[in-house]
């Protein structure tokens, strides 16, 4: 067999090449008129093969690797992982095809994780189709619509929520509000039907409110998202980690301009027991970034810079072009393990995959490396998408990888239009939404093709392919759901070295005076972007 | 106008289409989906100007050139597939790679067969009315019992070609084809029906040539 050959990933001088190759050679599995899946040839005659096969893909798995191979799946979940075929007539097989094993062609295609956005408030129905389009099948949301929440509570409001998804091919986790200096409300809430909690400054960061919440983390076994106090007003940087006192938790948005610690949040980055996320309109550091910022700030935390006192002050004080430029490089350092949207709060949902592939395109233009291929630093990106994040929120059981056990929830894309349009994207091993044309026409694929609903996204399939993330006291919640329920687990005890691919600790020092950013007193920054990869090219 | 789902699709397909004419028309290079856009509503409008089909399919190459996208877009827009209204109904258009190409693909060209390392070599002879093909993975014993070659020597063998190869015999013709053993576990079901079990069970090649000499497959080996 031939060298497996390096594969581009769309327009990003981003190239993988597979480590090994369960596909090819003489006995692969093609489908069609004439080929090998076919009864008694590729396909065994008595039973014992999987539900469903996807056959022949290049699957990109910061767990797994990078190689091209069959995914066997029964029962929704990943039961097989390597050579697809007939035992009776075939060596090596791994994945068994039998007579009623349904087959999923990935021959020449990429297969990723379905994303796992780890920060998304839920504020529109719409924000469903943004994130099924760009790869996303799990969020961890806050909010149930336009209301000023930050998180999702109380507990009469979330089982509407849960309702409300019975539509939507989606696994989700609520966290719930945690701005509270009491924990009574937070806990009834959380049993209500949440998996984590939620601190935000809007509705209180200071310390009475987080060691309320680790608390409750603790006795949970949950993860604590935070948005720290931006004003400085009851705590520094230095004061917030002195509160959290090496108890874990998720600090979103660490550069800062998504809010929290003005102006050096970004030093608590790289820290051993604080689990890091940016948010994505800050990644990859883009010229018009800065200016875009002091437009989406204002617009989006309600402050009238120029006419009420003190707003200006702040806005300028959170916007930091410096601080962004360390940003897209701390991410490349694998030092900020996750990368999220904060969709409609500050962030594009539907970018949470192309985001992070735009900046690992940007950033081997400007700081090299992949002399010998990229997929090291195309599996570090990955996993600020999938697996990390899903290790941070307690869902990693579940979700985040195609390892073994997993639920099959997978997007397939053409590797020249990676990551931009997805071919399809399987929940539970069905398909739920992707690529198709003309519903009268003689073919699928008939112009105008469309990315939206696939068959497991519509009726009442999106709540049997969906799991409902629950903290262990909601696990006998009654929620209006058809979802599968599973807890989220093993939250407290992580560490920077759980993070896969992105494990860098170091020190990150902020200095406001020089506006310089140094890990480990080596300056980190980067020139801004000026034309992102996985963009005009392909866009309307 | 009681509008179908088809029209509002064409209509989807003239506004994305309009806003890439646009585009052009201000001297901007096209976009892969505003190319795939542009191509498809310009040809389905040919359909409508009332051309024969292969005129249609002819122009649809010459609409855009390599020099009127982004670098890269020839590359992406590799397949169109259309439905234009004709005189006589919609009918199916592909178009392969119409931006980097200046005229349909010559589909007629049939390349010989890629052999693979084989463990054997039969010539096979079609003796019958109709052309048959036989592809990779069937068990080449119990092929088409109008083809004549030694049964024998093809058990547990099966052509060394890769999957997805059609060898064709048309008839009156002979040929020689090289075959490979099945590997596995080694068990035969389905295909011709002569065997339904383990090729390595005794007896077993002895029932399956008599069952077809019953059924009076030709064999140059009986």
């Amino acid at each position: 067999m031939p060298a497996p050959e390096r594969v581009a990933l769309g327009d990003g001088d981003l190239w993988v090449t597979p480590e090994r190759d369960d596909a090819g050679g003489p006995d692969e599995i093609v489908p069609g008129w004439g080929g090998t899946h076919r009864d008694g040839l590729g396909v065994r005659a008595e039973r014992g093969g999987v539900d469903i096969a996807v056959v022949g893909g290049l699957v990109l798995d910061p767990a797994i690797g990078i190689r091209r191979t069959s995914i066997g799946i029964r029962g929704g979940r990943v039961c097989a992982i390597g050579r697809a075929g007939n035992p009776d007539t075939m060596d090596g097989i791994d994945v068994v095809l039998d007579s009623q094993t349904a087959l999923l062609d990935a021959r020449g295609m990429v297969i990723t994780p379905g994303a796992v956005d780890s920060h998304m408030h839920w504020l529109s129905p719409q924000l469903a189709e943004a994130a099924l389009a760009g790869g996303v099948t799990t969020i961890v949301a806050q909010d149930f619509g336009p209301v000023w929440n930050l998180g999702a509570n109380p507990a009469a409001a979330l089982r509407v929520a849960w309702a409300a998804l019975e539509a939507t091919p989606l696994n989700v986790a609520f966290l719930v509000r945690a701005s509270a200096s009491r924990p009574e409300g937070v806990e009834e809430s959380l049993a209500a039907g949440g998996a984590g909690l939620k601190i935000h400054e809007d509705v209180a960061a200071g310390p009475e409110q987080l060691r309320c919440a680790l608390d409750i983390a603790d006795r949970h076994d949950v993860q604590l998202a935070i948005h720290t106090d931006g004003l400085n007003e009851a705590l520094r940087a230095e004061d917030t980690a002195r509160v959290l006192a090496g108890r874990t938790a998720h600090l979103y948005h660490i550069e800062g301009v998504g809010g929290g610690h003005a102006p050096d949040l970004l030093s608590l980055a790289g820290r051993e027991r604080l689990i890091t996320s940016s948010t994505n309109p800050t990644v990859p550091f883009g010229v018009a970034a800065e200016a875009e910022h002091l437009a989406m700030v204002a617009a989006v935390h309600l402050l009238e810079p120029g006419s009420r006192t003190g707003d200006a002050a702040i806005l300028r004080a959170r916007v930091r072009a410096w601080t962004m430029a360390a940003e897209s490089v701390l991410h490349d350092l694998g030092v900020i393990p996750i990368l999220s949207s904060d969709s409609q709060g500050m962030g594009r949902i539907a970018e949470t995959v192309r985001r992070a592939f735009q900046c690992a395109a940007a950033m081997k233009a400007q700081r090299g490396g992949g002399g010998g291929g990229d997929n090291e630093r195309v599996l570090r990106y990955l996993a600020k998408v999938t697996v990390n994040p899903a290790i941070a929120h307690g869902l990693a059981a579940h979700v985040g990888s195609l390892r073994e056990g997993r639920l099959a929830d997978l997007v397939v894309w053409r590797p020249d239009l990676f990551p931009v349009r997805p071919e399809l994207v399987l929940k539970a091993g069905m398909p739920a939404w992707g690529a198709s044309g003309a519903g009268g026409a003689t073919t699928m694929m008939t112009e105008p093709v469309r990315v939206g609903p696939q068959i497991a996204g519509t009726g009442t399939a999106p709540g049997r392919v969906s799991l409902a993330f629950l903290a262990g006291s909601a696990m006998d919640a009654d929620l209006p759901t058809t979802r599968e329920r599973a807890r989220v687990s093993d939250c407290r005890a992580l560490t920077a070295a759980d993070m896969v691919a992105n494990s860098r600790t170091g020190t990150v020092a902020v200095d406001p005076a020089s506006e310089t950013v140094t890990l480990d007193g080596e300056p980190v920054t980067c020139e801004p972007v000026a034309e992102v990869a996985y963009s005009r090219r392909y866009l309307l | 106008m009681r509008l179908l789902p088809s029209e509002q699709e064409r209509l989807a397909l003239f506004l994305a289409g309009e806003l890439a004419r646009r585009r052009r028309g201000r001297g901007l290079k096209l976009s892969q989906a505003e190319a795939t856009a542009l191509i498809a509503d310009e040809t389905m409008e040919l359909a409508r100007d009332g051309l024969p089909y292969a005129e249609v399919e002819r122009r649809a190459y010459g609409m855009l050139g390599p020099g009127d996208v982004l670098d890269g877009v020839a590359e992406l827009v590799d397949r169109i597939e259309l439905e234009p209204v004709f005189a006589d109904g919609p009918r199916l258009v592909v178009l392969i790679a119409p931006v980097a190409r200046d005229a349909p693909p010559d589909l007629t060209g049939d390349p010989a067969p890629v052999w693979l390392a084989a463990a054997a070599r039969l010539r096979v002879e079609n003796t019958g009315a109709v052309a048959i093909a036989v592809t990779s993975h069937f068990h080449f014993f119990e092929t088409n019992r109008e083809l004549r070659f030694d049964r024998r020597a093809a058990w547990g063998m099966r052509l060394a070609v890769a999957p997805g190869t059609k060898v064709v015999f048309p008839p009156g013709d002979a040929r020689e084809v090289r075959l490979v053993p099945f590997g596995g576990a080694r068990v035969i079901r389905g295909h011709g029906g002569l065997v339904d079990g383990p090729l390595d069970a005794p007896g077993a090649l002895t029932a399956a040539l008599a069952r077809a000499r019953e059924r009076g497959y030709a064999d140059a080996g009986a």
